[in-house]
């Protein structure tokens, strides 16, 4: 039986088709996994049959729930299935969430709405949902507002604000993408629990392949707006007939699949830290930490967000002031060096791809510009041809010089990072989750650059990154940080076969295989 | 293409800017003319009666020819005049003399109580205001967004000092600010009026620069030019202001309508600009006793041309806005 | 709470100060010697340095800046340098009718304001938002004297429908006649910038993600809008209400000197005309004042408004 039917939807946004002509069906009890890279239109789908598009959107199309087709119902029709019929969970809970409200109140407000039950009746209902959804201490966190609960509270609030009204249908939009690994694996145990429990149907939308086999028994897999394939998850994981959907698949970093670099012979220590720490008005980062890198290698560094990873990448780069603890370079005391002569060997590439290029700078100002901080390259002329150069290395045109960021996309940005990281010829890169904010397809390319660079130059790398398994493909040596500290350090092989910490164990029993 | 370029499409694609940016212009040149001495120059010389009203050439004309055919007595004695001729020759001055002045004048507005043009003023007034509104916004976003850069970039004391310093100005409510200023520099004058201004009017700007280098000191391209060795300074002007500029416009044509509409405040109460030159705050000051008069092409031409100065700045300035905002990329 | 009152007040101090300085040395240093203004035109050399003496500003500076803050702290600052009434006495006398005006301007103005916002805001993009938004530009960019000019000389002038100008004795009578034209010209030319900027607020908040969740939940619109927009909306506008009060108080001059309104701000115009400078600068004092009680007063309703916000 099927509950909902979407049949050649189409949706305009002034110019840009965001969809075009898409169809797939939901079974009454199933779930389907709707996946897609960034702009493949999965969103822009899962908003329209709730009829939330923005109101420059332009929709056609049929999309028939319970044997009607919602596109045609009148708004209050539409109202009344909301929330009701179907639900919706979005993305990030911090700002879906009225600030200004209790959650308590919001998730009555569902109750109210749809089914007019009394104030108390409405109390004692939230009270069994936020148990139902595993929030600890359900009476007071009634009363609390959403800036005062951590990400994964917030969720699962949202989780009970959608299931209130015993929805047929739940629409989960990337419900887990904002969160820790350690809390993603929570959530979707719990949206899997209440959905076996409820006899929901569920339409997930994700980028995560990994994911889907976790959760759904058919995907749909979209690509710029278009359904690339469909069919059940068994039929298009091993033999997918779509070549986009075979190059997601062989994209995925496989934890289990991937083997560890072996280490080969004793290169020089090049950088030693001890007891680096740094605090924040008070608020400590980074406890403590000690580790050593050589010539060639890539110390891997892991940790959730909060666990300082970044803060200490950023002391190593001197772009943080450490608060305790010393830092030697080549035997000699890093914060002696003089600051330009030591940022000539430690360079770093950041995550963010839209926001770590100066917008207002041409491509070629950007490139040029530690070349001219640094006397390299005698003139203007000479800069440029060593940008050029550049460029090519990491495998873009010699015209990006004179265009401007926007112009290019985040992998894009991210190589001209990288290019302009290596003007420099650093001996350590700093790469603080350099790929993570890429789709999984770019990823993998970049990773195949960083590795090609490093085997040419000799470069170190620090790789921060939460992704496990892409630090397993890069790294030789890992850190595991949590709360400021390190919890566990060793070789990559001695990481991933055999962790010891309890911490390092939950980290990789929480990654999606 | 750089932003610049990008939003000055976008922004000739809005017609409404671009009929604002083209009212704008024309207003720009007509003060530059003006003070160039290309028009209205002899704004304060007396062409015509007191309270005249607005005419048209060709009307006036016949009126006072029939005037002076009427005016002048026809008389006959019949016998010799000794004095015909000369009589004759004052007879035909009075009448083209008459004509002569009524042809000077083509009083679109009327005259004022001097018998000044009120066109003329107008026009004159136009110089006044946009260049007081200019120079003052000019000094103003100069003075807040080198404090704003300072005191964000570098927070800590620095922007302390600056934030006392901004508590201490906005404490004081502007036009009181401004006239108490006004009070003690009794002396008037263009410079005045655009000292006062500026050296008051620092604080919007300030508070929004200051808020956009908080913002943009912590974001990754600041921290990758830090990385790659360039200085404080570099950061501060190099690297984050061109990415303020586009608010740093904005509000520079905010602050020139703000102080084109102080400006006639102040010309109004008689601490503005002195009595040599005209604004549309003296022309205004003029008004209550005209329109007790029945007189009301003065405040009618000051108003008009101040509405329609300021709401084509006005509405430039949204669409400056629009086609500026990074979000809309 | 209690600590963050007095850490708050505290920091009055400074800022007091640096108004006290300000003001200082505007008026006693840039302003200097007015004893020839005030001697008039044919004065002896005598009779300059009597009033010279009289005023005090023959003393070295430090001495003039230790009397000025005496005079702050006992909130005493002499006489009127043209009609020797004491300033207090002045204050005392001028602040009932500057408050009949005010007060019920600040009222009406926000709540038309407020209701004309929201509306617009419901209605977004439709041409009655679009014509409303330019009518505000366009009645922006007209000054505010040709508003007092003209409205007195139409509808009490020309029509009668209100007396041209004066003040009552009684306070009924005040508000009934005597204010209620310098009301309306208050409400009028504040609408135009209020809409716009409550506008803005609205519609930050309309674009937010939880709107969508609202709607998702299936809440009418009129809900998401009256309750869960305009809760959020209200913490902006509020303290931005609050805010405008120092700045009315100084505004309201223009209109009380056309209507001859016997309130604090006729008394600035004419000092400033006058040149009387301790009513000037006791105003500057006075006004700064109550601008930092209000910013505070400010402070503790958005905390009182915004859970997120917490007092440090």
């Amino acid at each position: 039986m099927i509950i909902l039917s979407v049949r050649d939807l189409r949706v305009d946004f002034k110019a840009l088709q965001a969809v075009q002509g898409v169809s797939f069906d939901v079974p009454e009890h199933g779930t389907v996994a709707l996946v897609g890279e960034s702009g493949s239109g999965k969103s822009v789908t899962a908003l329209s049959i709730l009829g939330l598009l923005p109101s420059n959107a332009r929709a056609s199309g049929q999309i028939l729930f319970d044997g009607k087709d919602l596109r045609k119902l009148s708004p209050r029709e539409l109202r009344a299935l909301r929330g009701a019929g179907i639900s919706m969970v979005f993305q990030e809970p911090m700002t879906s969430l009225n600030p200004v409200f209790s959650i308590g109140f919001q998730i009555g407000e569902a109750l109210r709405e749809h089914l007019g039950l009394s104030r108390r009746e409405v109390r004692a209902r939230v009270l069994e949902l936020l148990m139902e959804v595993g929030l600890s201490d359900p009476e007071a966190k009634l009363e609390r507002y959403p800036f005062q609960l951590s990400g994964g509270e917030q969720q699962r609030a949202m989780i009970a604000m959608a299931i209130a009204c015993e929805p047929k249908l739940l629409i989960a939009d990337e419900p887990t993408s904002a969160l820790d690994v350690t809390v993603q694996k929570q959530i979707l145990d719990l949206i899997a629990a209440l959905q076996a429990r409820r006899r929901m149907a569920m339409l997930f939308i994700t980028h995560d392949l990994t994911l889907v086999s976790q959760i759904a028994e058919r995907v749909v897999v979209m690509r710029q707006g278009g359904i690339r394939e469909q069919g059940t998850v068994k039929q298009v994981f091993e033999e997918p007939r779509d070549d986009y959907t075979r190059m997601l698949l062989d994209a995925r970093p496989r934890i289990d699949a991937i083997q560890t670099r072996q280490r080969q012979g004793n290169a020089p220590v090049m950088l030693e830290a001890r007891g680096l720490a740094k605090s924040f008005d008070g608020v400590a980062a980074v406890k403590g930490a000690s580790f050593r890198l050589a010539r060639g290698r890539t110390l891997g560094l892991v940790g959730e967000s909060g666990s300082g990873k970044t803060t200490l990448g950023l002391m190593v780069t001197r772009l943080h002031e450490p608060s305790g603890g010393e830092l030697r370079f080549h035997g000699e005391d890093a914060h002696a060096m003089p600051r330009l002569a030591f940022k000539r060997r430690v360079q770093i590439v950041f995550q963010n791809p839209y926001a770590s290029l100066n917008p207002r700078f041409s491509i070629g100002a950007t490139l040029t510009e530690p070349m001219r901080l640094h006397g390299i390259g005698a003139d203007q002329a000479e800069r440029r041809a060593l940008a050029v150069e550049l460029l090519s290395k990491v495998g873009l045109p010699a015209g990006a010089l004179f265009r401007y960021p926007h112009e290019f996309s985040g992998g894009q940005r991210q190589r001209i990072a990288i290019a302009r990281a290596l003007s420099l010829e650093p001996e350590l890169l700093v790469c603080d989750e350099a790929v993570s904010a890429l789709d999984v397809s770019i990823q993998a390319q970049l990773l195949d650059l960083l590795q090609r660079l490093q085997a040419e130059t000799a470069m170190s790398y620090l790789f921060i990154s939460h992704d496990l398994a892409v630090v397993k493909r890069m790294a030789d040596d890992v850190m595991v940080m949590k709360d400021g500290e390190v919890v566990e350090s060793g070789t990559a092989e001695e990481i991933y076969a055999d962790p010891k910490h309890p911490y390092t164990r939950t980290l990789l029993a929480s990654v999606p295989r | 293409m750089n932003l610049w370029l990008l939003a000055g499409r976008r922004l000739l694609r809005d017609w409404v800017g671009v009929a604002s940016a083209v009212v704008v212009l024309s207003f720009i040149a007509l003060a530059g003319a003006s003070a160039l001495g290309w028009i209205a120059r002899d704004w304060s010389e007396e062409v015509a009666v007191s309270y005249a009203a607005p005419s048209f050439l060709a009307r006036e004309v016949r009126e006072v020819e029939r005037e002076a055919a009427s005016s002048v007595p026809q008389d006959d004695y019949g016998i010799a005049d000794p004095l015909a001729a000369e009589l004759a020759e004052i007879r035909s001055r009075l009448t083209d003399g008459a004509v002569a002045g009524a042809k000077a004048s083509v009083l679109a507005f009327g005259a004022d109580k001097w018998g000044r043009d009120v066109l003329k003023k107008a026009i004159k007034g136009t110089q006044t205001s946009l260049l007081v509104g200019f120079a003052a916004a000019g000094l103003a976003t100069l003075l807040g967004t080198l404090f704003g850069a300072l005191a964000g970039y570098y927070g800590r004391w620095v922007d302390d000092f600056f934030n006392w310093l901004y508590s201490v100005f906005t404490s004081i409510p502007y036009l009181l600010l401004v006239l108490a200023v006004a009070a003690v520099l009794g002396q008037k004058g263009i410079l005045t009026v655009v000292l006062i201004l500026g050296l008051t009017g620092w604080t919007g700007i300030f508070r929004l620069v200051r808020a956009e280098y908080l913002k943009h000191r912590v974001r990754e391209y600041v921290l990758a030019a830090d990385a790659v060795g360039a200085s404080d300074l570099r950061r501060m002007f190099a690297h984050i202001l061109p990415n303020v500029s586009h608010v740093v416009l904005v509000q520079l044509s905010l602050h020139v309508v703000l102080f084109i509409k102080s400006e006639v405040i102040l010309s109004f109460l008689g601490f503005g600009v002195g009595v040599d030159t005209v604004s549309w705050g003296s022309m205004l000051a003029e008004a209550p006793s005209e329109l007790i008069l029945g007189m009301w092409w003065q405040i009618a031409a000051a108003t008009s041309a101040m509405a329609l100065a300021v709401t084509a700045f006005s509405l430039f300035t949204d669409a400056a806005r629009d086609a500026l905002d990074p979000r809309l990329q | 709470m209690s600590s963050y009152l007095i850490r708050r007040l505290w920091q009055f101090i400074p800022t007091l100060l640096g108004v006290v300085l300000l003001v200082f040395f505007l008026f006693n240093w840039v302003g200097g010697d007015p004893a020839y203004l005030l001697a008039g035109k044919i004065a002896s050399p005598e009779l300059i340095e009597n009033i010279r003496r009289s005023l005090g500003v023959d003393q070295p500076y430090w001495v003039q800046l230790g009397i000025f803050v005496k005079q702050v702290a006992t909130a005493d600052f002499g006489v009127s340098w043209s009609t020797n009434e004491r300033v207090s006495q002045i204050f005392a006398t001028r602040l009932g009718p500057s408050l009949t005006v005010l007060v019920p301007l600040l009222f009406a103005s926000t709540i038309l304001a407020l209701a004309a916002a929201m509306l617009v805001a419901y209605y977004r993009g439709s041409l009655t938002d679009r014509g409303i938004m330019v009518a505000c530009t366009v009645g922006q960019s007209v000054s505010i004297l040709v508003y007092i000019l003209l409205l007195q000389y139409w509808l009490a002038y020309q029509l009668g429908w209100f007396p041209v100008q004066g003040w009552g004795s009684t306070l009924g009578e005040n508000l009934l006649g005597y204010a209620a034209l310098p009301i309306l010209v208050g409400v009028i030319v504040s609408l135009a910038p209020d809409i716009r900027l409550y506008r803005t607020f609205f519609l930050d908040e309309i674009g937010q993600d939880y709107v969508r969740t609202a709607r998702a939940k299936g809440l009418g619109e009129s809900r998401v809008i009256w309750l869960h927009v305009l809760r959020n909306a209200a913490i902006p506008i509020t303290t931005n209400v609050m805010m405008q009060i120092p700045g009315l108080l100084a505004g309201a001059f223009l209109i009380e000197r056309f209507f001859s309104i016997p309130g604090i701000g006729r008394e600035v115009i004419l000092a400033v005309e006058r040149s009387d400078f301790p009513v000037i600068k006791a105003v500057t004092v006075y006004v700064a004042i109550t601008t930092m009680v209000v910013n505070l007063l400010a402070d503790l309703t958005y905390r009182a408004l915004d859970p997120r916000v917490q007092l440090k």
